[in-house]
């Protein structure tokens, strides 16, 4: 226990959370956007598997990163354009369809995976590229902030922006007042003419945008390989982290950060000889009792109002 | 000099699923009059504004707006060309406040993009002076009371410029005050010039408020009358197309033996803020039926669930014919001979994508005259359906529909027509009639009193003080989670007191208040 | 009047199943004509190749097993309107129960023995598939994320005991002590690896069908299914129900796993989450979690795989290329919308007329 305390009190565990923390937080705000507009997108997972992939692909037929994140990005749009075809215009079942994809991507991955490196395992054949990792010079010789903030990969500075322009554009622009409406009451929001399949469209577009983004962080940053299923419930993390943390992107971001702990923690007790089978069961372990604490509270809050 | 601001030309909609809604329609509006669109439930209106407010497109037909032909494809083009619509259920966002509400789809900014909160508050609050609609612009809406919600929605429309003004049923939510207060204020909105079209199926105020009166029936116009051509009667009779059955009360039999069935003392349901029902105590005997008069949202429905079971309750007793239930389930409720009628038919009442044979044995499939102990059995199955499709009229293909695709009449009787195949000892109706067309609402009310005459103790909450008062032999009043009143004279009653009551602005005292209660 | 418009209805269902495979397979062509060498020739060992050989139609009745199983265990849910997608995380752990009973407890009775694997299984993976219902029924706990969870608490806990505790000594890779010969269950017929297994997962299709459209907690599920506060205001006990469909769709797939295992396998080998949930509930969805189209569909797919998996051997394209049929398919299937209009244009011009 004093080894655990020891290897966590340390600004590297600080920084391995955000390592870690990085693409569940992508995830969470792909949930957060799509259920701002009255949308559940199941699909996150699925989306993040797509473009984990298609980033590998993208550079390594490129040959340049940038197109290769540009190339997963396109992707993961597609992917929810198509999520929002189905629910909004052939009117399936978003759950439905949620798992549609989920269950296509992690089997037409290995597909397309196979296809291109003649491996079903892990794309450790293909030369792909990924993105530079950056120094903060004056910022690294802060304690803390420095080991937190500087020394990341370009996409963690990316989700540092989101993270702050996504609570801003839904608090205070136009845009935000109106995808609210349309999430709170939809009838109402195109009483006063918005046209709520355009905004709803808009908010999926953005959710699969920052599920790419996340997915894409795995194999151009995290690792620079894809590997099958290398998702591993991520999406569903944020997906969860969404549904806990409700309309307040404050109690979102905590969430998401307990999270990234269990996380973190696994990444750090794997160099020690703990079994790892049991050790990569942490993180779920810890979104199991999240979602059903989360559960348990409501379920008093209810009762009190029937005692 | 009369100016024609909107006119409907031969108007036709037909819906996908092959459902006319409208037949040939015809009406012009003039500029700075109050216009009533009449008819009974189902007649076609509410599809009709629709039409002009660009939700839906004729499929047949045009609209003249200020003389130029116009085809408004969604209610943003609609808005843009000066035409508003106040809803008959509130389109409001609950959570968010009066000035983002009313704001929302058109604010103001400084900077592209951001919205400038503080604009939106100066207007708002210049509209709402200029207009004289009064409300607290900084308030969430759901702090405020049904009129003021009302207020909100118009404020929404004039914000946006509207000359014309659709208003839906806009008083089915209010009491007869607020409805009062509503008129004045359309009043002042006609003498600004504004067009009202105001669309509801109470008589009473559609001769009060209108200068024009057109009605519909059956999805077709029967003809645009000025106010003082016709009287009451004939109007009604439009509507209808036949006689009404002028007074319930002939049918009530006198019933010999009356115990109490139903007893409710000092039931209470609390949250941490406030109590949603206080201190409520009635009792039904057999052969009675009790009205609750009130305004939604006034702890009616949460009084019928608990008693039900489907809902919460803090504290107090319920019983039926003296044995306490308030403990026990939904199922042994019902075993021990109490029906509901919910108010959310769709929701609670049936699961639409049922077969109607599913849907009318639910709530006592597992009775051994009409099913077999483990396996369902088919055949007394139909037959115990067929029976009630017969008895009830029900307009059905077959037993196999989906009672999702029968009109909200034929639902309603599907629901009544379980409820009372219990052959139940106490009836709880909640807004039986709610939403159907006549014909289906006299034969439920009928039905409700029968149920009473064989014995049966009736709680009956409606909306429709009409309803109310010609079914009940006595009524309570509801307010606040209170009860406000015990009435047991109901000829003496005049809806002004009832409003009164219901408002809270009256109320007994609480040795009046314990004649709900038997000893 | 009535029998008309039900048959209609059926009909309208089968045509857009119809419809929907062919785009399915066109889509599937399509991407054939992107990867493989020669697409059209390929394309028809795919859709032939099963019937070519008894072997081959033998081998899509064997893949149908499992998943008629892991189908049936979801579509019981899924009509119950639950969408629990713990099937594949129970079908994993319980695959270890019955390695459990094969390697290290022996029976000598290879009825008894079998059974008794087969028994426990289901057994085991009823009782687990408790834990995310019994949160659902008393805390309504989202049971999306409990089931996902669960599954992969489920592998490596699974993982764990395997490497501790029923590890192979004889040979290098991850896998279990070979099965007992008694264990394992009895071929149907000479010459095909079918055995007594797909004859098990009928009786199952029979009994879930005759739960479901004959008994009375048939209709308790389906009206929970349909309408849950329905089903409470019609005083239908929502607690008991939940905890025993939840009960039945682990059984089933703890079955199907013991099934697999005991059928087509020598000893256990599983390190990762297997496909035959996933595709199970897709199946189940694919069929409207109705036994008869379920069953059907079970079977297609399986035909598919087959077609796909003889065709593989002789191309590039790997058998994954399935997932692209079975995406489209339930996609299109479950859309309320697809094809719809060419119904309603027919409406339309009948309200018009005699309305």
């Amino acid at each position: 226990m004093a080894e655990l305390m020891s290897m966590i009190l340390t600004e590297d565990f600080l920084a391995t959370i955000v390592r870690v923390g990085v693409p569940l937080m992508f995830a969470s705000m792909s949930a957060y956007v799509a259920a701002t507009s009255g949308l559940l997108n199941i699909a996150i997972e699925g989306i993040m598997l797509m473009s984990a992939l298609m980033a590998v692909l993208g550079s390594y037929w490129t040959q340049s990163a940038v197109l290769g994140l540009l190339i997963a990005i396109a992707s993961g749009i597609l992917l929810a354009l198509l999520l929002a075809f189905m629910t909004m215009r052939l009117g399936t079942d978003p759950f439905l369809v949620g798992i549609a994809i989920n269950t296509f991507t992690s089997t037409f991955t290995i597909f397309l995976l196979y296809l291109f490196s003649g491996n079903k395992g892990i794309s450790a054949s293909l030369p792909s590229k990924v993105l530079p990792t950056i120094n903060i010079g004056w910022l690294e010789k802060i304690p803390i902030l420095g080991a937190v903030f500087s020394g990341q990969y370009l996409l963690t500075y990316v989700c540092f922006a989101f993270i702050i322009i996504v609570p801003l554009v839904i608090q205070k622009t136009k845009y935000g007042l109106r995808l609210k409406a349309c999430g709170l009451n939809a009838q109402a929001a195109s009483s006063v003419g918005i046209n709520v399949n355009k905004m709803q469209v808009s908010a999926i577009v953005i959710s699969g945008l920052l599920a790419a983004l996340g997915g894409a962080y795995m194999t151009m940053g995290y690792l620079s390989a894809f590997s099958r299923n290398m998702i591993a419930g991520r999406g569903w993390i944020g997906f969860a982290a969404q549904a806990m943390g409700g309309s307040s992107f404050i109690g979102l971001s905590l969430t998401t950060l307990a999270f990234s702990f269990f996380q973190a923690i696994v990444a750090v007790l794997s160099r020690s000889d703990v079994s790892s089978d049991l050790l990569t069961t942490v993180p779920y372990f810890g979104v199991l009792f999240g979602v059903i604490a989360f559960s348990v509270v409501n379920y008093f809050k209810r009762r009190k109002l029937s005692v | 000099m009369k100016e024609t601001i909107l006119e409907l030309r031969n108007i036709t909609k037909v819906y996908h699923n092959g459902v006319v809604a409208n037949r040939d329609i015809s009406i012009s509006f003039e500029k700075g009059e109050i216009h009533s669109i009449v008819g009974e439930n189902g007649a076609g209106k509410s599809t009709l504004m629709k039409i002009i407010y660009g939700i839906e497109s004729p499929s047949e037909g045009e609209i003249i707006h200020k003389g130029e032909k116009v085809k408004f494809r969604g209610s943003m083009e609609a808005i843009h060309a000066g035409i508003g619509m106040v809803h008959q259920h509130f389109m409001l966002i609950p959570t968010m406040s009066v000035v983002e509400n009313i704001i929302v789809g058109d604010e103001p900014s400084n900077i592209r993009g951001i919205v400038d909160y503080k604009e939106a508050v100066k207007r708002t609050r210049e509209l709402s002076e200029h207009y004289h609609l009064d409300v607290d612009v900084l308030s969430k809406i759901e702090d405020l009371s049904a009129g003021e919600k009302q207020k909100v929605e118009i404020l929404k429309t004039l914000y946006r410029n509207a000359e014309i003004i659709i208003l839906d049923e806009p008083t089915s939510v209010l009491t007869p005050q607020e409805t009062e207060t509503l008129f004045e204020e359309l009043f002042k909105l006609k003498e600004m010039g504004h067009t009202i079209i105001f669309i509801s199926h109470k008589l009473n105020e559609v001769k009060r408020i209108s200068d024009r009166i057109t009605v519909i029936r059956s999805g077709e116009c029967k003809g645009t009358f000025e106010n003082d051509e016709v009287d009451l009667l004939q109007l009604a009779e439009l509507i209808v197309g036949r006689k009404l059955l002028s007074s319930y009360s002939e049918l009530k039999k006198d019933v010999d033996d009356k115990k109490e069935i139903l007893r409710v003392e000092k039931l209470y349901l609390s949250n941490k803020e406030k109590n949603i029902l206080e201190n409520i105590s009635f009792s039904i005997r057999s052969g009675e039926i009790l009205g609750i008069a009130g305004v939604q949202g006034n702890g009616q429905s949460e009084l019928v669930r608990a008693i039900a079971g489907i809902g919460p309750m803090s504290s107090g007793e319920i019983s039926l014919s003296g044995q306490r239930i308030e403990k026990l389930s939904v199922k042994k409720r019902r075993e021990l001979g109490l029906s509901y009628i919910p108010e959310d038919r769709l929701g609670v009442g049936v699961a639409t994508t049922a077969p109607l044979c599913d849907n009318i044995i639910s709530s006592y499939y597992d009775r051994a005259d009409i099913n077999g102990h483990f396996f369902m059995d088919r055949r007394k199955i139909s037959e115990t359906a067929n029976n009630l499709i017969s008895k009830f009229t029900i307009r059905t293909n077959s037993i196999y529909t989906a009672v999702g695709d029968l009109s909200g009449g034929n639902m309603q009787k599907v629901v009544v027509a379980r409820e009372s195949n219990t052959d139940p000892i106490c009836m709880l109706a909640e807004q039986p009639t709610q939403g159907i067309d006549i014909g289906s609402s006299e034969y439920i009310r009928t039905q409700l009193i029968e149920m009473r005459n064989r014995g049966a103790a009736v709680l009956l909450i409606s909306a429709d003080l009409e309803e109310v008062l010609s079914l009940s032999d006595r009524v309570i009043v509801m307010y606040n989670g209170m009860i406000s009143a015990h009435l047991s004279n109901l000829d003496k009653i005049s809806t002004n007191d009832l409003g009164l009551y219901m408002l809270g602005i009256r109320k007994q005292t609480s040795d009046e208040l314990k004649e709900a209660l038997y000893e | 009047m009535s029998k008309v418009k039900i048959n209609e209805e059926r009909m309208f269902g089968v045509i857009k199943t119809l419809v929907a495979l062919l785009i399915a397979l066109g889509i599937t062509f399509v991407v054939l004509c992107l990867t493989a060498e020669d697409p059209l020739s390929s394309f028809i060992i795919m859709l032939t190749g099963p019937l070519t050989k008894l072997r081959y139609f033998s081998n899509v009745l064997e893949t149908m097993t499992p998943l008629v199983f892991t189908a049936l265990a979801c579509a019981v849910l899924f009509r119950a309107g639950i969408f629990n997608l713990g099937v594949e995380g129970i079908f994993f752990i319980c695959g270890l129960v019955t390695t459990y009973v094969a390697t290290k407890i022996s029976i000598d009775n290879n009825i008894l023995h079998p059974f008794v694997a087969i028994a426990l299984s289901g057994i085991m993976g009823g009782l687990l598939m408790l834990i995310p219902g019994w949160l659902k029924a008393k805390f309504d706990t989202n049971i999306v994320v409990s089931t996902l969870m669960l599954n992969s608490i489920y592998l490596g806990i699974g993982l764990y005991i395997l490497k501790e505790r029923l590890i192979a000594s004889d040979i290098s890779t991850t896998a279990s002590e070979l099965f007992m010969e008694s264990s394992k269950l009895p071929y149907l017929f000479s010459g095909t690896r079918l055995t007594v297994g797909f004859f098990l997962a009928l009786v199952a299709a029979v009994l879930v069908y005759i739960m479901m459209n004959k008994t009375r907690l048939g209709y308790k599920i389906r009206i929970s299914g349909q309408n849950a506060e329905f089903a409470k205001y019609s005083g239908i006990a929502a607690f008991s129900l939940i905890l025993l469909i939840h009960f039945i769709s682990g059984f089933l797939a703890g079955i199907g796993s013991s099934v697999e295992l005991l059928s087509f396998y020598d000893r256990f080998t599983w390190t990762k989450i297997s496909t035959h949930g996933s595709t199970g509930m897709l199946i189940a969805m694919m069929g409207n979690n109705r036994v008869v189209p379920v069953m059907i569909a079970a079977f297609g797919i399986s035909y598919l795989k087959i077609g796909a998996e003889i065709m593989s051997r002789s191309t590039v394209v790997p058998v994954e290329i399935t997932s692209i049929v079975e995406a489209t398919l339930v996609l299109l299937i479950s859309s309320q919308y697809f094809l719809r209009h060419i119904r309603e244009k027919r409406l339309l011009k009948e309200g018009i007329a005699n309305g």
